[in-house]
């Protein structure tokens, strides 16, 4: 049996004296795409945050893949964010780089490869996301479009377990969706995607999650969601699923 | 107040601390992506070392040439004049050396160091490195220990050189001296200490700017504001960190 993409037990984070998350568990499975709905944007991104191995936690244990988060071992760490992809709006590329150079970065550095071996291995994403002509130029020559599809490329060039994205830039992005699909067909990858979008929750995700006043509700299928949003307005984040 | 003491006394501790990060991670992770590295190393010695010729060489000439100026001008009154080479010696190749060319490399290259590691902080390159699982201290802050202290090493040759062929050309005008006799009269005094000194103060300085202007630029923590600052801040600390060095290698080796 596959072990969970992520576990996490009793996560707790606070903030200038406010409790963001409280005792928070999640298990996600290879291959499961879950929305996560929340009324606080800080909460959420903290949470998400915390599973993309960004912040430590204050209390509780996480699992990636069966593996143990260490958040004390930078090296362990360095290793994980290879198996995630995480993705917010202040994901950038790297400015003194060319497009290429950004795209090809981690299979060169990771695998050593040279940039020609490079090219040629990540051709196909780069003519996935029609990204050709865009190679030689530098971040600083393209429109946030252009950066967007570039990001995700990097992002499709890992082999992730896991995939997060922070309130995506437009919920009709075919980029976006594109990533996304890639990403399963790819590696299988659990995904996690924190909006408010009504059509990426319809069109993509399988169960929500709701996050409320720090606690998480065990995954609800989409369809009840969405009825419990349409009936109860005002208790649309219920956390009892 | 008692924390601006402490901060200001524990802080050699936290440089010494992130100068043992950089070496650790370059003997640990050696070999790992090699030809990013490689392009960095090179780029860096370019910029720090290549690009200054020019400039350092002139530095160098002059120099050389205030010192014999003052040298004979002293000297002559006690008819010394033969010890010229032994002056220009002991002040370029000991102390001016090393010390010009750090300061003209901290102008050059640590400032540029602290701003590109800052912007990079800022406009949020060093989290996309970590999202890759690079190890930011392995992509940018070895490279540039790498590349600055090969490039100061080899300016440090190249001043000496100059500065001592500007010597010369002083020394030539003034007094008719063959140049045979001027580098015999240099290379009888000139011992390997000195050279091995030398070396080992430019190795130290470039180590000093490498690790001030790479902390300085990760302090920036995504404000731009306090990009100036830390540009400042690390040029004249980078300064200071100079001197002490300098002092006590001095002291060491010829006290």
């Amino acid at each position: 049996m596959k072990p969970h993409a992520i576990e996490c037990i009793n996560i707790s984070y606070q903030k200038d004296g406010h409790l963001l998350l409280k005792d928070v568990n999640l298990a996600l499975s290879p291959g499961q795409r879950v929305i996560l709905y929340s009324e606080s944007r800080l909460a959420a991104s903290i949470f998400l945050q915390i599973c993309g191995t960004l912040l430590e936690p204050k209390t509780g244990k996480m699992w990636l893949n069966g593996e143990y988060i260490n958040f004390k071992n930078e090296r362990i760490l360095l290793k994980l964010r290879r198996k995630i992809v995480f993705n917010d709006r202040r994901t950038s590329l790297i400015q003194n780089l060319t497009v290429f150079e950004n795209i090809a970065l981690s299979s060169v550095y990771h695998e050593n490869l040279s940039p020609k071996e490079a090219h040629m291995l990540l051709d196909p994403l780069v003519k996935m996301f029609n990204l050709e002509r865009l190679l030689p130029l530098r971040p600083s020559d393209l429109d946030p479009g252009m950066k967007r599809r570039i990001l995700y490329v990097i992002e499709a060039t890992k082999k992730p377990e896991l995939a997060i994205f922070i309130q995506p830039e437009s919920d009709n992005d075919r980029p976006l969706y594109m990533l996304l699909n890639y990403l399963q067909e790819a590696s299988d990858c659990a995904c996690m995607i924190y909006t408010e979008s009504m059509s990426l929750i319809e069109r993509w995700g399988d169960e929500v999650v709701v996050l409320k006043e720090g606690v998480l509700s065990p995954p609800m299928d989409k369809a009840s969601f969405l009825v419990s949003l349409k009936e109860e307005p005002n208790e649309k984040l219920n956390t009892q699923g | 107040m008692i924390n601006t003491i402490i901060k200001k006394i524990t802080y050699p501790v936290i440089l010494s601390g992130l100068f043992y990060r950089i070496v650790k991670t370059m003997f640990l992770q050696i070999g790992k992506g090699r030809i990013v590295i490689r392009k960095t190393i090179l780029h860096q010695i370019y910029f720090c070392a290549v690009e200054i010729l020019l400039l350092l060489g002139t530095i160098g000439i002059i120099f050389g040439a205030l010192v014999i100026i003052q040298s004979l001008a002293q000297l002559s009154k006690v008819g010394g004049s033969e010890a010229l080479g032994q002056f220009l010696v002991v002040i370029i190749i000991r102390e001016l050396g090393p010390m010009i060319t750090a300061i003209i490399v901290i102008l050059h290259s640590g400032t540029a160091i602290a701003t590109e590691v800052g912007y990079m902080t800022v406009l949020g390159d060093i989290r996309a490195i970590t999202m890759r699982g690079i190890d930011p201290i392995h992509f940018v802050a070895v490279p540039r220990l790498l590349g600055l202290t090969i490039g100061m090493l080899s300016l440090l040759i190249y001043f000496d050189v100059v500065a001592l062929l500007g010597g010369f050309l002083v020394s030539w005008f003034f007094t008719g001296i063959p140049f045979y006799n001027f580098i015999m009269n240099v290379a009888t005094i000139i011992g390997g200490d000195d050279i091995m000194i030398g070396f080992i103060k430019a190795a130290f300085f470039a180590a000093i700017i490498v690790v001030i202007c790479i902390f300085r630029g990760f302090g920036v923590e995504g404000k731009i504001t306090k990009l100036p600052v830390a540009i400042s801040r690390s040029a004249i600390e980078c300064f200071l960190f100079i001197l002490i060095v300098d002092i006590i290698i001095s002291a060491i080796f010829y006290l």
